[in-house]
């Protein structure tokens, strides 16, 4: 016997965004540092810059965390970065690493 | 991340081992597959500083390799795209064999397109016949469901719930659950991809539970065959989450081990023996009209009282368990969540959590005979539950705008260095969300909310 059946599966919004171009080298260059306000997520990237310090000169650091808009609450967990605080960032670094503690 | 690589900047994130799969599902959601993320082995959350250090340096050539060089699948798009919103179809072959009944099953599987149980083949037969539950056009996009953003078609929802079991005469019960997730407070995307477990609880009121097959009575939520329309609306919601919203186990579903509430939630309320005004008058609803209200939760927990021997008593060991200090009690003071709306720049503030109390008819007779209202056994939760001020500042404290003043709640800054300062553990009475259900017995539900919550009325077919 055959049956025909539906497929579950939905289809997808179609949303593509372009890889950012890489850089060359971290020396010299300003990298942001954003963690969501999860636990430990503030250490990883710490972390990260300190081991970074070490091998690029000049590199510098900026943090960020939680909600970045003008008088918003840095709220507490989960936060995602918009197109509005993304294009914030992206004027003030050349980079960014992100970590979430989860 | 993703969002800043559309910005024009390179960006690594470092996340758990078991996220994995998880990151990959999103990013592929947000169109940007190749994005970069190391792993480390544990999540970082309650590890000890020199411990996520030691983690971070094991990834450090990674960390840097993933902002000067482009992996090799950059571009590569994955998974299905959109085109013709219409469902494929499949033609498997069946017979009495053991494997030629499971075949439909297997082929479902291969997939990754079922929550691992067997299910109903939902032959196009089968989904018109679910459609004819609903006025809508089976085209029409009732939400766009994440991480994996997949289109909520009509047809496609009734496809799982074909799937799932459910009747046509339940099918706009599940119709309006989707309705409620697709409200920006339902902040459904972080309820998908959170490493603990959240799921949708489903609460019913009105003429439409009767006429769905739903049990209010004893054992509702659990196994049976008294049970089985409860059942179906609930998983049929899980399907959809599954198939539609791409959080399938492992990938975009990152739970670290999962509960047996997320194969669904389905309750209507027992408005026969409630002494009090059904759930969704409260909200707003004629009592004669049908609606429906999701929340996100984690849970339950059985409240065992066979002690309580007045009102109080009773309330008492309900509010006992509102107290679990580090997932939100008192997070209110830091002001509200927000969740960001698709692939939008807009972000929704919402208040939350809602923490649902189910109590069955004789434990809320109990109060009601005492005079208490629903309201008033409301704002005794609210007045009884309160934190230590200092606990809450102590976990992640509060956002000050530049002068140092608190920008959520400043009325409450006096109280900042005062020892002995409570606060209530939610914001507003409302939040003690009591639904009355269940058999006639002394016991009651407690779940843990997470996000916010919607009510949407049910359309009548």
């Amino acid at each position: 016997m055959k049956v025909q059946i539906m497929s579950p599966a939905a289809n997808r919004v179609d949303f593509k965004v372009p890889p950012a171009r890489r850089l060359t080298s971290l020396a010299g260059r300003t990298i942001g540092l954003y963690n969501n306000m999860t636990g430990g997520a503030d250490v990883a990237v710490d972390r990260a810059a300190e081991r970074i310090s070490q091998r690029f000169p000049g590199v510098k650091f900026q943090r960020y965390g939680g909600d970045l808009r003008p008088g918003r609450p840095a709220l507490s967990r989960g936060t995602h970065i918009d197109e509005e605080e993304a294009a914030r960032i992206a004027s003030e670094v050349d980079a960014v690493i992100g970590a979430t503690a989860h | 991340m993703v969002a800043l690589e559309k910005a024009g900047i390179p960006a690594v994130a470092i996340a758990a081992q078991s996220f994995a799969r998880a990151w990959q599902s999103c990013v592929d959601g947000w169109g940007q597959p190749s994005t970069a993320f190391v792993c480390i082995p544990h999540a970082t959350t309650g590890q000890q500083p020199d411990f996520i250090r030691k983690m971070v340096d094991e990834q450090v050539d990674a960390i840097i390799r993933g902002l000067t060089s482009l992996p090799a699948s950059a571009g590569i798009p994955r998974g299905a795209r959109a085109g013709s919103r219409a469902s494929e179809t499949y033609t498997i072959e069946m017979d009495a064999t053991p494997a030629g009944l499971d075949a439909v099953n297997r082929f479902l599987a291969e997939r990754d397109w079922s929550d691992g149980m067997p299910v109903i083949p939902p032959t196009p037969a089968a989904v018109e016949a679910m459609l004819r539950g609903t006025r809508r056009n089976p085209q029409d996009v009732v939400m766009v469901m994440e991480p994996g953003f997949g289109l909520a078609t009509v047809e496609k929802i009734a496809v799982n719930a074909v799937m799932a079991g459910c009747r046509p005469e339940q099918f706009s019960i599940l119709l309006a659950a989707i309705d409620c997730l697709a409200q920006p407070q339902m902040n459904h995307r972080d309820m998908q991809v959170s490493g603990h477990t959240e799921a949708p609880l489903i609460l019913v009121n009105g003429p439409i539970a009767k006429k769905a097959g739903l049990n209010w009575g004893s054992t509702a939520m659990g196994p049976g065959v008294v049970n089985s329309a409860n059942t179906a609306v609930g998983r049929a919601l899980r399907l959809c989450l599954i198939n539609i919203g791409y959080c399938k186990a492992g990938a975009g579903d990152p739970n670290f081990v999962g509960l047996p509430s997320k194969f669904g939630m389905c309750l209507a309320e027992n408005e026969e023996l409630s002494p009090w005004p059904p759930y969704h008058v409260d909200r707003g609803f004629k009592r004669e009209e049908s609606a429906v209200t999701v929340v996100s939760v984690t849970g339950p927990t059985d409240i065992i009282d066979a002690g309580s021997r007045t009102p109080e008593d009773t309330l008492n060991n309900i509010a006992s368990m509102m107290f679990y200090r580090n997932a939100g009690a008192g997070a209110w003071v830091r002001g509200w969540q927000s969740a960001q709306v698709g692939h939008t720049n807009k972000r929704v503030p919402y208040q939350g959590p809602y923490h649902p109390i189910v109590l069955s008819p004789s434990r809320a007779v109990i109060l009601a005979e005492a005079g208490m209202s629903k309201q008033d056994a409301q704002a005794w939760l609210h007045r009884k539950c309160s934190i230590s001020l200092e606990s809450v500042l102590r976990g992640r404290g509060v956002p000050k705008d530049g002068s140092g003043k608190w920008l959520a709640h400043p009325e409450l800054q006096h109280l900042e260095n005062d020892p002995n300062a409570t606060v209530p553990a939610l914001e507003s009475p409302e939040q003690y969300l009591l639904f009355v259900t269940g058999g006639t017995t002394h016991y009651a539900h407690f779940f843990y909310g997470t996000y916010g919550l919607s009510t949407v009325g049910v359309e009548p077919v």
